[in-house]
């Protein structure tokens, strides 16, 4: 079954760190990357990603099928770029109406760096990270317990409703509908029944889902929940928040100085 | 029954995108007119084998002809009118506002005229006793009643074959009975089908002919009669008889005749063996 769950299971350090630290490391990382628009910060960014992907253990394979998955990104972002920064200096190329400069090819790159560094920063949450340990997380950090669980239930089902779809557009092609034929809005007009239906199928699994909920007795008042994985932190935990702590400094130090 | 076969695979290999073969070279002939069940435990690639036969699935090696044409060159739109699929679940299928509309949604997706639309969605609801639901919203309608829209929606498109997928799961005796005669009506009246099934009592009732499927592989083609007499081959794939040739299996050493079916066929024969005891004094213990 295709899965929507990026978790590649090994037995890293990275994977043992708490999932709050990580959340804060996402955090961080964003806000470096927002306030400090420079390719020094950018590039170390994601230079450190690639480096905490590799002590993790993830296969160099997954790190390129996210290269190529950014890759149009990458691309796009300093094409765009190129024209916008007409009256800069110097030109690069004139054609036209339409001057390139400089500037605005390496503003167009860091822009590229940036969403691509951006992007790595969050897979090496998502690639080290368990699902279960992501919601764990956000529930111990305080997101109500109920919604912890609508999330988690969430990610559970996507992969079911994936496959339910690919079932009703079997059902429904097989009763004659063509997904393949006419314009935009026929094409678009076409895939209705198939929504529809998985509209429908979803909102059934999720009466059942609720209702097999409720009977396990989800929701009783008065009860405080135990929780058989406690999320403690550990002393490396300790140490990676000190080493953010530190780099978060030195950001502000770059920050104010600059 | 014609002897030309409607549906035709030929060293038929089947792979999903990183996995191990689903089918391995299946080859097999269904004519038109013919009552086949494929039969065969979960992961034994029986609905893999079905969607080959209108083209939701092409072979990755091999060849499946639907009325002699290649379905490789052609699309399961092309394909619909000769065979129909009714799959295992009917919400994968059912999307529209009334029963009436579901209903029409294939004879119309055929290119049909607006009349022949209406007396086809007609028919199906008289045919699948739908009439009165059939302003009602399907999705909101009782399991059976989605199972029979889901039937009848295909029925409609007048297909020379349908195939349907588990069509039994989840339904009481009586909706069983209910789908049992309607599927009996339609092969009475020259539909090919090919039931999928675990069902083995509905095995006996009804089909022909039995294909077993195990890990890819067609274990035996035969009459359901020849195939509950092969208990090994069965084992082979974790099936059993159903209970009455268990029972009848049993008891062959008594006389009773080991290839029985059904509950009738296991009455008639007792009772012929008693009546024979009978006249010679002796008696079945």
């Amino acid at each position: 079954m295709f899965s929507f769950d990026l978790y590649v299971q090994r037995a890293s350090w990275l994977h043992r760190v708490d999932p709050r630290v990580k959340l804060l490391f996402i955090v961080e990382m964003t806000v470096l990357l927002l306030v400090l628009p420079n390719f020094p910060v950018t590039l170390g960014v994601l230079a450190a990603c690639h480096v905490l992907l590799a002590s993790a253990c993830i296969p160099w394979t997954r790190i390129a099928g996210i290269w190529r998955l950014m890759l149009l990104l990458t691309l796009l972002v300093p094409l765009l770029w190129l024209p916008l920064m007409p009256r800069a200096e110097p030109v690069l190329l004139e054609f036209w109406r339409v001057r390139v400069t400089l500037p605005a090819l390496l503003r167009g790159l860091l822009m590229a760096a940036r969403l691509d560094a951006l992007a790595f920063v969050f897979f090496v949450w998502l690639l080290t990270t368990e699902q279960r340990a992501i919601v764990q997380g956000f529930v111990r950090l305080g997101l109500p317990y109920e919604w912890g669980l609508t999330l988690s239930l969430s990610l559970r089902y996507l992969p079911t409703l994936h496959s339910i779809y690919l079932q009703i557009v079997d059902a429904l092609r097989a009763r004659g509908l063509d997904l393949g034929k006419g314009s935009l809005f026929a094409r678009a007009r076409s895939r209705l029944p198939i929504l529809v239906a998985l509209l429908v199928t979803a909102l059934r699994s999720s009466e059942n889902v609720g209702r097999a909920l409720e009977a396990r007795a989800l929701g009783t008042a008065g009860v405080r929940r135990t929780s058989l994985h406690e999320l403690r932190l550990r002393r490396a935990d300790l140490l990676c928040l000190a080493a953010l702590l530190l780099l978060l400094l030195a950001g502000l130090t770059i920050l104010i100085a600059f | 029954m014609a002897e030309h076969p409607i549906i035709a695979a030929d060293e038929v290999w089947f792979a999903y995108p990183e996995a191990d073969w689903a089918l391995r070279d299946v080859s097999l002939r269904i004519r038109a007119g013919e009552y086949v069940a494929i039969i065969g435990p979960n992961g034994a690639g029986k609905t893999t084998l079905a969607k080959q036969f209108n083209g939701l699935l092409l072979p990755t090696r091999g060849q499946v002809r639907v009325l002699g044409q290649d379905t490789s060159s052609l699309r399961p739109r092309e394909l619909a009118s000769a065979v129909g699929y009714v799959f295992q679940n009917p919400d994968h299928q059912i999307f529209a506002a009334t029963t009436w509309q579901e209903i029409a949604f294939g004879p119309r997706n055929l290119g049909l005229s607006e009349p022949e639309v209406r007396a086809r969605t007609a028919d199906a609801l008289a045919r699948f006793g739908l009439k009165k639901v059939a302003d009602a919203p399907p999705a909101v309608l009782g399991f059976a009643l989605r199972r029979k829209v889901a039937l009848a929606a295909v029925y409609a498109m007048r297909p020379q074959a349908l195939i349907l997928d588990e069509p039994t799961g989840g339904l009481d005796w009586d909706s069983v009975s209910e789908v049992k005669s309607a599927v009996a009506g339609l092969h009475a009246e020259g539909h090919t089908i090919v039931l999928i099934t675990h069902d083995i009592a509905l095995v006996a009732k009804g089909p022909e002919r039995v294909i077993l499927l195990h890990a890819g592989h067609v274990l035996l083609d035969a009459s359901p009669r020849e195939a509950f007499g092969r208990g090994e081959r069965l084992r082979i794939a974790g099936l059993v008889p159903p209970q009455i040739t268990r029972l009848a299996q049993r008891l062959a050493p008594c006389g009773l005749p080991a290839d029985v079916l059904t509950v009738g066929e296991f009455v008639r024969a007792y009772a012929g063996m008693h009546s024979t005891h009978g006249q010679g004094g002796g008696g079945v213990a």
